[in-house]
């Protein structure tokens, strides 16, 4: 027999003031509820046990993609992560963000489960982080005090554990447009598609001619929390692609490079010496189809 | 507080009040007792209650019934309800990305594939399923809808997530191995084939020409291919009696409990359709048993009943008519009860009762003897459930009722057994279509001719006297009769004991006596998938292969009467041997070679000779199946008639007729143990087996205990927390999950935790492991020796 859900209230709100408020005001028995894909799991497994779930799905505004060449992309904390697979305007210019959407979960969670959520769970495999970090995105979060804009690369704390306060919560991701010509690639390995990752990978490069401009990389589940792997972009930016064998052996040496910097644990899915040779991997290819593609 | 919503579901708009914690599921089973749309992993991993919600697929899992108002909710049952059976229709709404379930093993782009059809072989149900191999690898099961032959919805997932990762999965056994440090202590040392055998064979047969081979004993796990008959047949030409078998506790007490009735065992009639289905300790939504999950849709669909009696509310209970939540453990007084009414009210068939039964008067005198007051005193069941049960059984035919394993784990499963037989053939439920029905197997060698060899008598007595005599003829001792003959050399000492894909220290009763006893043989030899509790405790650990792994023939569950054949699909990893070659080779070596073959798949053809066909024929065509003639008055006992009073069980020694003293009796209840204990098993895993598998392991991370909120309270005890569990023989922990559906005087704990992925050598046996709890006795039933699982005195308090 399957467990149900633990016993709780729960209260609606359609303003961010309100949410906030109700959110601080009820401390430490209160999670906000929006697609409830991952909350409903951990409180099914009395992992987290909140008496009170304030709604948040109702507040207007906060469903929806908008983007402008000034400002960049808008992406809204409620958005279905199959809104963002079905997004044109994602899929034309934040390909990876529909990549990583469409390898998240089942079209049944897509449809539930929302990009607030995802970040908000702040799980080290966190599906659109790794993507995020690469575009060098911003978390718009709004809390009793107000809103603050939070870069990616500071909003992971630890394993389940972001910076936002109690009585804060996301309203929006803002991905500016990425540097000019760059292409961006975003790669998981996982045990089937829809399970959480073993290791993810994105890759963002931009060329100047032959030579690597903007390199950018990120990894998913291989350290308590998704990060960017500054030193194996290092060893990239500015170096001279030959367009013979020997970019494979630098493309190579640069994905052993990013493995060194992963800290990945031993769990049911896989040792961690077996997740930094799948670090390696993913990253070698990760960039050479960004490489591939910046070509065109 | 509760919520005013209004649910339209398929068109049918309802407005009720809804708890917040209620899911779009729990009402659609409870309410709308939709049956297609099922719980399976509860966490939104297996599509099996996918709906359409304004349009969009959703789990309804994971959906708030408040959050379904005013939404517009389409089914599968819009589309399948009447059908047969699971349809590609139903699969477009569980699995509408199928490719996703696929696993990868590291491959990019598959330079060879292929779909062959073949069985699932984890849980009972064993469903025709379509094998996908990519370059030499199980990647995925996809249900088979196509054969015509029986492949039912999946609900967890559990075979097809669970096979493709064990089959590749990284903890595999790869290597025989030996111990090299002290027992226990996790040293191992890689060694050749030759030389693990050669070993095992050396000590056995010391022991054997030193102190007989009754000093050597086996243990076997539920058969899965014929590794049970050949550990059966090994153990009989080496001459000892003590095999342990899983019999006690799964099969034996109802089906002795029928024959010693009717002559045979009956199962649910899944060709035709039952008005009404009895769930008695069974939950087939998830451990498919005798009867199919669709027969229970096609039952629910044309308007039939069910009654389910649990003490938990079970997904079968919340799809019930009547749901009976007796007291754990008193199902035998529930069972008297209900035949009191029965009898009493004359509800039974006066034709088969005047015509075709012996002693159906005395059994009217007995059950004057006790009142209904008493049977709901002893079961906590409220008597006018006790007489709707009787009534509604009585009066609505066909019935069929499916009796699971919880009855078996009683301290009078053989007599309760016995009543359910009688209720059901004095109410004429017996041998037509749509009751419970004989089956007649197909040509295939028995399994017991298979392994009870005539030239070599088992000399069961030897170690069990004239004691537990269904023990006796089932070819199985129970597991404390090994344990005694261990620690305390009575009847005689046991020094060694062979394994085969079982794991006692989690799975006997009263794990602490299990362990002192493996830590006392002077030899353990054990054939696994995985280092286990167990296997960490052997001397020699031998690398098994799993199904598909090699060719094999699979005749369990044996009240199914069919037999499958299970192709061998890929190569198995490293040095891993199938169990049956293992056993073969071993035989060899042990001198036994005359009874066993040259090559193990020898013994696949000698199964199939009775029908004519060598096992390369039969692999095409997949299946024998049973045939079903509903004769009826067939009752195959001395009288040629029900016996309600047999003269055979008296010449036995055993009651000739199912007593109240007997079927009442219950536990006493110490002061300190204010509690009853009590379990279900986890439809992640397949028993103690599996919680290696990450795939099911999301779905159930933690032993969950759970607890009435009222009892928690009583206790100071919060949900989530990690709490002890203590009875006489032990005390464990698990985490604790509030259900106010169960009786306040109840807990319901989980069975068969230990953590693989745990780095010490005994995997955490020890600390939520529910046989540490289960006393192993000095009480048994007396025919098979069965100690009870169900209704343990038990108390609760903070960690």
């Amino acid at each position: 027999m399957q467990l149900g859900l633990p016993e709780f209230d729960m209260i609606a709100t359609d303003t961010v003031e309100e949410a906030c408020s109700l959110f601080s005001g009820y401390g430490a028995d209160a999670q906000l509820f929006a697609g409830g894909t991952d909350l409903f799991i951990k409180m099914k497994q009395r992992r987290l046990l909140p008496r009170m779930l304030i709604n948040i799905k109702r507040i207007p505004a906060l469903d929806r993609i908008l983007y402008d060449a000034d400002e960049g992309l808008r992406i809204g904390a409620l958005t279905a992560i199959q809104s963002i697979l079905d997004s044109a305007v994602i899929g034309e210019k934040f390909r990876v963000l529909s990549q990583a959407a469409a390898v998240l979960g089942t079209p049944q969670i897509r449809n539930l489960g929302t990009l607030g959520g995802n970040l908000a769970n702040a799980s080290p495999s966190a599906e659109f982080a790794p993507p995020l970090l690469v575009l060098e995105a911003s978390v718009r979060c709004a809390g009793p005090g107000g809103e603050r804009l939070v870069p990616m690369n500071e909003f992971f704390v630890g394993p389940g554990k972001s910076v936002l306060s109690r009585g804060e919560l996301i309203t929006e991701v803002h991905v500016p447009d990425p540097p000019l010509r760059a292409r961006c690639i975003y790669l998981k390995h996982s045990l089937r598609t829809m399970d959480v990752s073993m290791a993810a990978a994105a890759a963002l490069v931009s060329l100047d001619g032959n030579v690597c401009r903007e390199v950018r990389i990120a990894l998913g589940a291989v350290a308590p929390t998704p990060f960017r792997a500054r030193k194996a972009e290092e060893a990239l930016r500015g170096k001279r692609l030959s367009g013979d064998s020997n970019d494979r052996a630098l493309l190579e040496e640069i994905g052993r490079i990013a493995a060194d910097e992963s800290r990945p644990i031993d769990d049911l899915r896989g040792f961690a010496s077996y997740r930094k040779k799948v670090v390696a991997m993913l990253v070698r290819q990760g960039l050479e189809q960004a490489i591939a593609r910046a070509k065109n | 507080m509760t919520h005013t919503t209004r649910l339209n579901v398929n068109g049918n708009t309802r407005e009720m009040a809804v708890a917040p914690r209620q899911t779009l599921l729990d009402v659609l089973t409870e309410d709308f007792k939709l049956s297609r749309t099922k719980e399976g992993c509860g966490i939104g991993e297996c599509g099996a209650c996918t709906v359409y919600m304004d349009g969009k697929l959703v789990s309804s899992c994971l959906v708030l019934a408040m959050d379904a108002d005013r939404k517009d909710i389409v089914t599968m049952e819009k589309f399948t309800t009447g059908d047969a059976g699971f349809s590609p229709t139903m699969e477009s709404f569980i699995h509408p990305d199928q490719i996703a379930r696929r696993a990868n093993f590291g491959s990019v782009g598959a330079k060879t594939r292929s779909e062959i059809p073949t069985f699932c072989h984890l849980c009972p149900a064993h469903c025709s399923m379509n094998a996908i191999v990519e370059d030499g690898r199980v990647v995925d099961l996809e249900p088979d809808m196509e054969s015509g032959l029986y492949a039912e919805q999946c609900a967890v997932n559990k075979g097809r997530f669970t096979i493709p990762e064990v089959l590749g999965h990284k903890d595999r056994l790869l290597y025989p191995q030996k111990r090299v440090g002290a027992r226990g202590e996790g040293k191992w040392q890689r060694i050749s084939w030759d030389e693990a055998l050669d070993t095992v064979a050396a000590k056995f047969n010391e022991l054997k020409a030193t102190l007989g081979p009754e000093s050597v004993a086996f243990g076997l796990g539920e058969p899965k291919g014929l590794e049970f008959a050949f550990g059966q047949r090994l153990a009989t030409a080496f001459g000892t009696p003590g095999v342990v078998t899983p019999g006690w506790c799964c099969g034996i007490p109802k089906g002795m409990g029928a024959a010693f009735t009717y002559g045979a065992s009956a199962v649910c009639d899944d060709e035709s359709t039952p008005a009404l289905i009895v769930l008695w300790g069974v939950n087939m939504a998830h451990t498919t048993g005798g009867l199919r999950r669709e027969t229970l849709e096609k039952t629910l669909e044309a308007g039939g009943k069910i009654i389910t009696i649990d003490p938990q509310k079970t997904y079968v209970a919340k799809l019930a008519d009547l749901w009976i939540k007796p007291r754990p453990g008193s199902d035998g007084a529930l069972a008297a009860g209900v035949l009191k009414v029965i009898i009493e009210e004359k509800l039974y068939d006066r034709d088969i009762v005047d015509n075709w039964t012996v002693g159906f008067d005395k059994m009217r005198e007995h059950v004057s003897t006790f009142s209904l007051d008493e049977v709901e005193k002893v079961t906590w069941v409220p008597r006018a459930q006790i007489e709707e049960f009787a009534r509604t059984y009585s009066r609505t035919k066909p019935a069929a009722m499916h009796v699971g394993n919880a009855v078996e784990q009683l301290l009078n499963s053989f007599q309760t057994g016995r009543v359910a037989a009688i209720m059901r053939a004095i109410c004429g439920n017996l041998n037509i279509p749509g009751g419970d029905v004989m089956l007649t197997p197909p040509p295939f060698t028995r399994p017991g001719s298979f392994f009870l060899l005539n030239k070599y008598p088992r000399r069961a007595e030897k170690i069990l006297g004239d004691k537990f005599k269904f023990a006796q003829r089932s070819a199985f001792i129970p597991p404390h009769v090994m344990i005694k003959a261990i620690l305390d050399e009575d009847p005689y000492p046991i020094k060694a004991a062979m394994f085969v894909l079982t794991n006692p220290l989690v799975s006997y009763p009263n794990s602490n006596e299990t362990y002192r006893a493996l830590m006392k043989l002077d030899f353990i030899v054990i054939s696994e998938l995985f280092m286990t509790p167990t296997a960490a405790l052997a001397d020699i650990v031998l690398p098994a292969a799993w199904g598909m792994e090699h060719e094999e023939l699979g005749y369990w569950p044996g009240w199914h009467e069919e037999i499958r054949s299970y192709p061998k699909l890929v190569e198995p990893p490293a040095e891993c041997w199938p169990d049956t070659k293992i056993m073969n080779e071993l035989a060899k070596r042990l001198g036994l070679a005359v009874d066993f073959w040259e090559n193990d798949d020898e013994a696949l053809d000698l199964m199939l000779k009775p029908s004519g066909m060598s096992y390369e024929t039969f692999k095409e065509k997949r299946v024998m199946k049973p045939t079903r003639e509903y004769r009826l008055h067939d009752y195959r006992t001395p009288s040629g008639k029900i016996e309600i009073y047999s003269e055979q069980l008296a010449k036995l020694g055993y009651e000739p007729m199912p007593l109240w003293q007997e079927l009442g009796r219950t536990v006493d209840m110490p002061e300190e143990y204010p509690l009853l204990l009590t379990n279900g098993k986890e439809e992640a895993y397949m028993m103690t087996g599996f919680k290696h598998v990450a795939s099911m392991r999301i779905v159930r991370p933690d032993p969950i205990v759970e607890l009435h909120p009222d009892t928690a309270e009583k206790y100071g005890l919060q949900e989530g927390q990690w709490i002890f569990l203590e009875t006489r023989a032990g005390k464990i922990k698990q985490r604790l999950s509030l259900n106010r559906s169960l009786d306040p005087r109840v807990v319901v704990a989980a069975f068969g935790w230990w953590f693989p992925e745990r780095d010490e050598p005994g995997y955490g046996w020890r600390e939520s492991n529910l046989n540490m709890l289960v006393p192993s006795g000095p009480d048994y039933d007396p025919s098979t020796g069965g100690v009870t699982l169900r209704g343990i005195p038990c108390k609760v308090y903070r960690a």
